[in-house]
């Protein structure tokens, strides 16, 4: 898996540069860009890592860049700091999904901080998503008979119950099932209705 | 002639009656007549100076030269004050000296040569002189003041983007600091990346430190003093300033500066500052609500051989029609914290200035303020 990397979004080149010192003080992978623009269009949201940015700059702001981000589906997790501190604002960025709004000048231990809890998110989040992508990937391999069947074994149904409701063979559905399971690698009924609720949930 | 005679006739009276002093002498300076308007002017009795010579009349610096004034004169017909008048000053018994008003005329008869004198007190008109001119200068120091005010007050309204452009320099400054810290103490320090961050931390202190002397040339009371300036330099600092505010807002300032990089103006620096500083301000909270891309363009031109013009040019809402009239009236505000005093201080700058100020609607969006300054003609830096 890729390091995590820091995304610095400042519009004063002083603030990236010393940012980018401190970072590499701490030996953190960073990198900086002068506007959301320029961030966005080298943006890989398969890059892990937290954003750092400012709030007010010319252009694009940067609650502007946090929505742009969640419309692209990215959770990655974002720091604002800003010179205008005010609270009205600081409340608007968490209210809008930010991970935290610090003050410059700030100390540099509550900006790590920040940082490693932002990044340990990231990770979190992208290992729950990667269970999610694999849960997809098997039910994707499944034949539609299998989906029918799974459907029903999830639902409780007994397979006798199945077998009726599909005009199907007990033998049939006692097949199509050990396909499911193996398919869905689950070795229980409680694991494989966990997998299917996970996704569920998510699609919620 | 005898004079002694006349007071028994017509010139006597006349004499008697002037309002101003009357003094005739004879070549030497002896006084013959002596009016009762000059015995009183020089605080005399009569008998006290008649016969006197008329050098105890004047200060010092004139008696020492008068007998040779009137040699001169007489031998070359050349005159200083005869024949023509001057204002001079006179002395009193009590020692005062005061101003007046001299005229001589030169008396031709078979006596010889007299001379006549009418000396035209100028106390009052000097006190009144002075009062006036002390007034002016107190309404001198009491426009200094209110523009020293009005100068403070437009830096309170900026106060929030000027902490923001020190609070950049600082958070860089704090950051290399703790940087440079960290490094130190993980014993991995590489000495050209820590040099290289302490020269950036030097850099950033002047910056800051730049900021600030801006601001506090900007907010330092001064005497008015108009000089030739260099009006290109003059509205580039404060754009600087003005950049501030702008960046606050999200507005871009553009400079479109005069292609005469030499171009003076007979300026107060600093009021002509805080006049282009009031109109950029003014522009660039005019398109608070402004859609489209925000700009203002500031633009120095040299109109001609004597006028310079400096304009500001934004495209945000406007102003309504009926409000045109009151814009520089003091109190005269469409901010909900204003103080409406902006403008009418600028126009009494540029009054100051000989200049006019003005204000034209843009044909496609937005305004325009404008004013010119008389340029320092012949004048080189």
């Amino acid at each position: 898996m890729t390091e995590p990397s820091v995304f610095i979004v400042d519009d004063d080149k002083s603030v990236r540069e010393a940012l980018l010192f401190l970072m590499k003080s701490v030996q953190l992978n960073a990198s900086a860009y002068a506007s959301a623009k320029e961030f966005l269009t080298l943006f890989d949201p398969d890059c892990p890592g937290c954003l750092v940015s400012d709030i007010r700059m010319p252009g694009m702001s940067g609650l502007e860049l946090l929505q742009e981000l969640q419309q692209r589906n990215s959770q990655l997790p974002i720091i604002f700091i800003t010179g205008h501190g005010d609270v009205p604002m600081a409340v608007g960025a968490i209210k809008n999904g930010a991970e935290d709004f610090l003050t410059k000048p700030f100390r540099d231990q509550e900006l790590l901080d920040c940082i490693n809890t932002a990044i340990d998110k990231d990770k979190q989040l992208r290992s729950k998503k990667d269970a999610k992508d694999a849960i997809i990937r098997r039910l994707s391999s499944l034949t539609n008979r299998e989906k029918q069947v799974l459907d029903k074994v999830v639902a409780g149904k007994a397979n006798k119950v199945i077998a009726a409701d599909l005009s199907l063979s007990h033998r049939t559905v006692e097949v199509h099932r050990s396909h499911v399971m193996e398919k869905m690698q689950a070795r229980s009924l409680a694991e494989l209705v966990k997998l299917i609720q996970l996704v569920k949930q998510e699609q919620n | 002639m005898n004079y002694e005679l006349t007071s028994h006739n017509s010139f006597a009276a006349l004499l008697d009656a002037a309002v101003d002093s009357i003094i005739v002498s004879d070549s030497t300076g002896i006084m013959l007549v002596v009016n009762p308007a000059a015995t009183k002017l020089f605080g005399y009795q009569k008998k006290e100076i008649m016969g006197k010579n008329i050098k105890m009349l004047m200060p010092e610096k004139d008696n020492l030269h008068h007998d040779g004034y009137m040699k001169n004169y007489l031998e070359t017909g050349q005159r200083k004050i005869i024949g023509l008048g001057r204002e001079t000053t006179g002395v009193k018994k009590d020692h005062s000296v005061f101003p007046m008003y001299l005229s001589v005329g030169h008396i031709k008869n078979s006596d010889g040569d007299n001379f006549v004198g009418i000396i035209h007190d100028l106390t009052t008109r000097q006190q009144q002189q002075r009062q006036l001119e002390q007034h002016e200068i107190e309404i001198r120091k009491l426009q200094e003041k209110l523009a020293h005010v009005a100068r403070i007050s437009t830096l309170g309204e900026m106060v929030t983007g000027i902490a923001h452009e020190i609070n950049q320099p600082l958070t860089a400054i704090s950051t290399y600091a703790q940087g440079s810290i960290r490094m130190l103490n993980s014993k991995a320090a590489d000495t050209t990346e820590l040099l290289a961050a302490q020269q950036k931390i030097t850099g950033q202190a002047e910056r800051a430190a730049q900021v600030i002397g801006k601001i506090r040339n900007f907010a330092k009371k001064t005497n008015i003093k108009h000089q030739p300036q260099n009006c290109n330099a003059l509205i580039s600092e404060v754009a600087s300033l003005a950049e501030v505010h702008a960046k606050e807002l999200g507005v871009t300032l553009q400079l479109q500066l005069s292609e005469h990089p030499d171009l003076l103006v007979m300026v107060d620096g600093i009021q002509v500052q805080q006049v282009a500083l009031n109109l950029i301000n003014n522009a660039i909270e005019s398109m608070t609500n402004a859609q489209d891309q925000k700009q203002v363009i500031i633009r120095t031109t040299k109109l001609d051989e004597n006028t310079a013009e400096i304009s500001v040019h934004d495209n945000g809402e406007g102003l309504a029609e009926a409000l045109e009239e009151q814009m520089f009236d003091a109190f005269f505000t469409t901010k909900s914290a204003g103080l409406g005093m902006g403008l009418a201080i600028c126009q009494s700058i540029i009054a100051s200035h000989q200049g006019i100020i003005r204000f034209r609607r843009n044909p496609d969006k937005g305004c325009t303020f404008s004013f010119t300054l008389p340029t320092a003609v012949g004048i080189t830096l």
